[in-house]
């Protein structure tokens, strides 16, 4: 019989610490978590089968994290608000703020990054701007390292042909 | 170290490196409850 509250006290601030790996929106990773807790209870019965429920719980939240990205990803999409996306890619980079030249970067980033799809997007956000590794991308986006190497060529290629087009020297 | 593979996907994530990570994004103690409380409530409500 899983003890929900104990697996809640034990994990609860180590799995908050992984969500936050995948996203900086403390209260998606709340929500997200409490998704997760929900199914877990509701479908206790099915969990009792599962060998490590531990496991389970941080593999439930990376997937649900990713879920929710693809969802926001694609609203984004539909709402063409890349404003708002590029100025999240930069928030990290608080010194560019002071620098005169921002504003025209933000703009030539703007136009580069028009053309990636929301998975490309998120890899370029990962490594170039939050630093991220090849081996920790895959495990914040669920896909192995080949499949990371490739959707990172394949974003740079699509941007390049993107400055290309708009003639834009960044 | 234990390796997991409990997913679609074909990589695994290693609980053990996960757990002995730094906690960098910390949850306050009036956090940690609040959020039992709307799991337990959501719970509550998906039992309905």
């Amino acid at each position: 019989m899983i003890d929900f509250n104990d697996l809640y006290d034990r994990e609860i601030k180590n799995l908050f610490n992984f969500g936050m790996k995948f996203s900086p929106d403390r209260e998606m990773v709340k929500d997200c978590i409490q998704d997760v807790f929900v199914k877990l209870y509701t479908k206790r019965d099915i969990m009792e089968k599962v060998d490590n429920i531990e496991s389970y719980l941080y593999i439930s939240l990376r997937n649900r994290i990713n879920d929710e990205f693809r969802r926001n990803a694609h609203v984004q999409d539909c709402e063409i608000d890349n404003d708002q996306f590029i100025t999240d890619l930069i928030v990290d980079n608080d010194h560019l703020e002071r620098d005169e030249e921002f504003s025209k970067k933000k703009v030539c980033t703007m136009k580069m990054m028009e053309c990636l799809s929301p998975r490309q997007r998120q890899i370029v956000e990962l490594y170039f701007i939050k630093r991220q590794k090849y081996e920790e991308i895959c495990e914040i986006m669920g896909i192995n390292y080949q499949s990371v190497r490739n959707l990172m060529y394949r974003s740079l290629m699509r941007m390049r042909t993107n400055a290309i087009k708009f003639n834009i020297a960044y | 170290m234990e390796e997991l593979n409990l997913t679609s996907n074909s990589d695994s994530i290693s609980l053990d490196d996960v757990k002995k990570e730094n906690i960098r994004y910390p949850l306050t103690a009036q956090e940690v409850y609040q959020l039992k409380i709307r799991i337990s409530k959501a719970i509550t409500k998906a039992l309905k």
